[in-house]
């Protein structure tokens, strides 16, 4: 039997093949997800154990990890010389760090960065991550190194005088040396500056004080006694880890925020199957159907159902198989362009230790592709063994009775309710079976893909024949022809197009959640928005600025009023989430604040506020504490002291005052600063008075409104595109899905398009007339996944109303999908039309 | 009974040999016949004597691999794919054994295709006439599937009549008819022929077939072994037994 099925895939090389390529797109996908965040995993794991191998112990506050967002907590430096005293020690040096360091190139510019911060620390003298490539250790309060990468990208040589700002306005530095991380010239892409102990404190507002200290202990010293013995020193909320275990921690910090790649890359690999089974059950359900005869014959010598359906079942395995092996080959392929797309976005390399194809990712991606394939075979196979002996000897069988429409609606009804259902109930946030409400949504919007699919063929055939019409006007037989050819087999066609429904479905979803988050924060910009001119960083990656610069435009003739907005993460009852820190009595001069209850311009010390919609959602009352952890200062409890309805462009929903805000993040960072203009004053005007007291902080943005929305499409722009283009992938595959079935038909319909041939039809013609059915193929496809995207799309944004999300349907970029759909349904055609319109014409019309 | 003028078709000197070397098989050796505008000539000949091969050779479906093959005037020998399709189109009729109707389409459809692809409208008389002399008027909507064998036929002989091309060709029409079907059609198109001029040229085993003819042309092995005129079902038998004797 493995002969049989080889044979089979053998004789059918094409079919085989293009069946072959739907499932290892997807495979490849999953391959290339594991392989890509096993190897960064792998390589930061060596680098992070070659980094903390050079001490033994680090000293640092007791930090909940999840609250620290990788920032340490302050300790007296006092601490350096207890510890040093203790027997076993024999090296201590503290250390401060910080991320919110900005360098600027050698035209004054800030040095480009598309996401990696810029650390500012302290050469510690001991021995540390950081080996001197070139130069000497810095010493005093003008002199600093840089690592390796980071001067090769700025063009900087030992000697020059690199500026930066951290902090306040930027400051002249001579680079006296430059620094790598072991072998590698650069930390993914994060730039280092370092500073002797004393300058880096002072920069970072740190006298007196340091992040961490790290301890080396004597050869023949134990570490866990002197651990043990240094932990006892050291006052409480002060621990001593050893280095290994810290090492670990932060290559499990690094794992985990893979981990989010590695979800959204085997999203898009489920997408990518999920519309694989609709295109391998549909050839397989076109193979067996075009088998019928010769398998009735196979029954009628006596071969038994399950021989029948083994047999498909077979060769689907095998062919599953073979394209898995494909998968992780092409997998391995794919990680190792993404590596360089990041190592390109990033500017920096990857700490490189070798692809990690680790055996649970073959193991994955065989089991996922095998499992696949055979499930979409299922059924055509079950399809097979019910065929009987009596149809070797009838014609074509005629499938499309009245009593498979009934059970079509039967069937695809429910389905899809259900499918709306799950999705409801995940919008809604409803707990059902312990599945998280994303998880909950995506399977709904399978549930009603299927369901959708049980039912199309039901309107297919009006549809098709709607379609055509403008292609009759094109050009009569020819069009009519392929409207027929796209209408004769409704379930085919249906099926066919099922595949390309799914991606433009989520194409326009994502489109429609798009438009409406940009026009929604739009909208909110020009209706509420009140600044005439607004300070920020230079996009995304950047960190704020110096309040200083606040200070320097305030001072100015032309300007009228300015506030600064700060933003930071913190932990609000247990999440995650960013907070903001205004000036309650200036704000609401710019953004349309309103007061629903409380005070809000009485914030300050620990009161906090929030907007209604949060206040509803967790059943939030005036006067209820809230729990607020920040990095810097540890767990708080706040006083909820306002409910406001804020229009703002921004997601964050809990404010408090600058005072406050300042109190508990160290940096002095401005996210927003919001400007009004002397009236008379012409925005020109005082854009480029702005823009001259910003000298010494450069990098900061100047922009009125009409800037601002164009930034904000553009950035969700940005965020679109990278979706479709991960979406294209299942778009390729429903291509691939129509080829196929074109092909299948043309083999099919061998001795129509000779006829059609040999009575007069050109092979323009014929090539045409195939062109056209898949282009009506496409577009019905298209059609039901811009109507299921709509849907989508309307259930997203109506259940985000209550944050003030508004509906907006991106016509401009529906009608792109269509039309891209409809030119790949040409593009689909193009090889099976080129086979129709070389087929032998006599051996089309012979009879046998 | 219009009197046969001019050659609507000829072959001169036509051979076709299939495949090279070892197999090559020859099917048609040194052919060389004129099919005489206004007539109904039959192709008849033992099995593999190569009828069908002259038959798609004629009609511009095949490549001779010597001599030339004309419709009317235009040599069919070097013409391109094009012009060839387009002759075809314009001057051939067609009616195949089976497979002979597009299944997506009507009846009607299926009589008008030839015009519809040349983006041609039908003469609507003509057409009315040939529907109601093949008895079709109530079938026009049916699809293929759900015609009988004779009414597919005749829906074919339609077809090919309705362009009014200058000449037809027919590879064993009747073969896969019952008794009534097949002489149904074969009395249709001796009447296309003695009523309107139409030149038909029609492969056939059976001398009852045949003997609708005005003519029959004898191929063996490849070559022509004889012709017929006004024939009759008797003569035919005598004639095949001499050949095959
Ligand atoms: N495509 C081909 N390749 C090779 N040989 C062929 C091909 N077509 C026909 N032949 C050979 O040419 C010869 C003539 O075939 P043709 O089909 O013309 O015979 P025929 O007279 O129509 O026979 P029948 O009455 O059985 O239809 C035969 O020997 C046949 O085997
Ligand atoms: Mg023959």
């Amino acid at each position: 039997m493995l002969r049989a099925a080889f044979k089979n895939i053998w004789a059918h090389k094409i079919r085989s093949g293009l069946l072959s390529l739907a499932i290892l797109a997807g495979v490849s996908f999953v391959v290339a997800a594991f392989v890509f965040t096993d190897t960064i995993g792998e390589a930061f794991d060596d680098l992070f154990s070659e980094a903390f191998a050079a001490t033994d112990i680090q000293v640092r506050r007791e930090v909940d990890p999840e609250l620290s967002f990788g920032l340490p907590e302050r300790m007296p430096e006092d601490l350096i010389e207890q510890v040093k005293n203790i027997p076993g020690v024999d090296g201590a040096w503290g250390t401060v760090l910080s991320p919110y360091g900005q360098i600027l190139d050698a035209q004054g510019d800030l040095l480009p960065t598309a996401g990696p911060p810029t650390f500012v620390t302290s050469w510690s003298g001991g021995p540390s991550q950081f080996t001197i490539r070139d130069g000497r250790p810095p010493v005093g309060v003008s002199e600093l190194m840089l690592d390796v990468g980071t001067i090769e990208r700025a063009g900087f040589a030992v000697g020059d005088t690199v500026e930066m700002l951290i902090g306040g306005p930027k400051r002249s530095f001579t680079l006296v040396g430059s620094l790598g991380f072991g072998e590698a010239d650069n930390l993914l892409g994060t730039s280092w500056a370092l500073f002797d102990l004393e300058t880096a404190q002072q920069l970072l507002d740190a006298t007196g004080q340091v992040d961490a200290i790290e301890i080396t202990i004597e050869p023949a010293g134990d570490l866990d006694t002197v651990i043990e013995a240094v932990d006892a020193v050291l006052p409480s909320g002060i621990e001593a880890v050893s280095s290994q275990s810290v090492a670990e921690e932060q290559t499990s910090q690094v794992k985990e925020g893979l981990g989010f790649l590695n979800t959204l890359l085997l999203a898009f690999a489920g997408i990518s199957l999920f519309v694989g089974v609709f295109v391998i059950y549909n050839a397989f359900r076109i193979v067996v159907a075009q088998r019928t005869r010769e398998l009735g014959l196979l029954r009628a010598i006596g071969a038994t159902r399950g021989q029948v359906t083994s047999s498909v079942l077979f060769e689907s395995a095998v062919t599953g198989l073979i394209a898995s092996l494909f998968g992780v080959g092409a997998g391995v392929l794919l990680a190792m362009v993404m590596q360089v797309l990041i190592e390109v976005a990033f500017g920096g390399d990857l700490p490189s230790g070798g692809l990690q194809l680790q055996v649970r990712t073959v193991v994955v991606a065989l089991v996922t592709g095998l499992t696949v394939t055979m499930i979409s075979a299922l059924l055509p196979a079950i399809r097979a063994s019910r065929i009987s002996p009596m149809a070797a000897l009838r014609d074509v069988p005629t499938v499309g009775t009245r009593k498979s429409w009934r059970n079509r609606v039967i069937g695809g009804t429910p389905i899809a309710l259900l499918g709306a259902a799950a999705i409801a109930g995940g919008l809604t946030g409803l707990d059902v079976a312990d599945l998280s409400p994303a998880l909950l949504v995506g399977i709904g919007a399978g549930l009603v893909f299927i369901g959708t699919y049980v039912l199309s063929p039901l309107v297919a055939r009006p549809v098709a024949r709607i379609i055509g019409v403008p292609m009759r006007a094109l050009s009569n037989a020819t069009g009519n022809l392929a409207q027929r050819n796209a209408a004769r087999s409704p379930r085919r066609t249906a099926a066919t197009a099922g595949a390309l429904m799914i991606g433009l479905a989520l194409v326009a979803t994502v489109s429609i959640l798009a438009a409406s988050t940009r026009d929604t924060a739009t909208n909110a910009i020009e209706e509420a928005f009140t600044a005439d001119l607004l300070l920020q960083p230079p996009g995304f990656g950047f960190i704020g600025f110096s309040s200083e610069a606040i200070s320097a435009v305030a001072t100015l003739d032309d300007v009228d009023l300015i506030t600064g907005v700060q933003a930071g993460p913190a932990k609000v009852l247990g999440s995650t989430t960013l907070v903001a820190g205004v000036d309650p009595a200036v704000v609401g001069e710019f953004l349309s604040v309103e007061t629903i209850d409380g005070s809000f311009e009485g914030l300050g010390g620990n009161r906090i506020a929030t907007t209604q919609s949060v206040a509803d959602d967790k059943g939030l009352e005036l006067g209820d504490p809230i729990d607020v952890g920040f990095a810097r200062t540890g767990a708080q409890e706040f006083e909820l002291a306002a409910i406001i309805d804020i229009a703002s462009a921004t997601d964050v929903s809990w404010f408090m005052a600058t005072t406050t805000f300042s109190a508990n993040y160290i940096e002095d960072t401005i996210t927003q600063a919001y400007v009004r203009l002397v009236e008379g004053i012409s925005i020109e005007r005082g854009r480029t008075a702005i823009e001259a007291a910003l000298e010494p902080f450069p990098g900061i943005q100047v922009i009125d409104q009409e800037e601002l929305r164009d930034q904000i499409s553009s950035q969700i722009n940005q965020v679109v595109y990278l979706i479709f283009g991960l979406l294209a992938m299942s778009v390729f595959i429903a291509l691939l899905g129509i080829l196929l079935t074109l092909l299948l038909s043309v083999y099919e319909r061998t001795h129509e398009i000779g006829l059609l041939r040999a009575i007069g039809m050109s092979r323009p013609q014929v090539r045409n007339m195939i062109g056209l059915e898949s282009v009506i193929i496409a577009i019905f496809g298209a059609l039901l996944g811009a109507g299921l995207g709509m849907a989508f799309g309307w259930a997203l944004v109506a259940a985000l109303a209550d944050q003030g999300l508004q509906l907006s349907i991106p016509w401009g970029w529906l009608f792109t999908g269509f039309l891209g759909a409809a030119l790949a349904g040409i593009l689909a055609a193009a090889w099976p039309a080129y086979r129709a319109s070389n087929l032998n014409v006599l051996e089309a019309i012979s009879y046998e | 009974m219009t009197e046969p003028s001019s050659a609507a078709a000829s072959a001169r000197g036509v051979t076709k040999i299939f495949g090279e070397g070892e197999t090559a098989v020859t099917a048609l050796n040194n052919v060389d016949v004129t099919f005489e505008a206004g007539r109904f000539t039959a192709i008849m000949g033992p099995s593999g004597s190569g009828k069908s091969t002259l038959l798609h050779c004629m009609a511009g479906l095949d490549r001779v691999t010597e001599g030339q093959v004309f419709i009317g005037d235009v040599d069919l020998t070097d013409l391109a794919d094009k012009p060839l399709t387009h002759l075809r189109r314009d001057k051939v009729g067609f009616v195949f054994q089976a497979f002979n109707l597009v299944p997506t389409l009507n009846a009607r459809e299926n009589i008008t295709l030839p015009m519809d692809i040349a983006g041609r409208k039908p003469d609507a008389d003509w057409l009315a006439h040939v529907i109601d002399i093949l008895s079709l008027s109530d079938r026009l909507s049916h699809k293929p599937s759900e015609l009988s064998g004779g009414q597919q036929q005749r829906v074919a002989a339609a077809r090919a009549l309705a362009s009014r091309p200058e000449i037809i060709f027919a590879d064993e029409p009747s073969g896969n008819l019952d008794s009534k079907s097949g002489t149904q059609l074969l009395q249709f198109m001796e009447q296309a022929v003695q009523d309107y001029g139409q030149t038909i040229v029609m492969v056939t085993h059976d001398p009852l077939a045949a003997a609708h003819s005005d003519r029959v042309v004898f191929l063996e092995d490849g070559h022509i072994a004889g012709d017929m005129f006004d024939p009759t079902a008797e003569r035919i038998l005598d004639r095949i037994k001499t050949l095959e004797g």
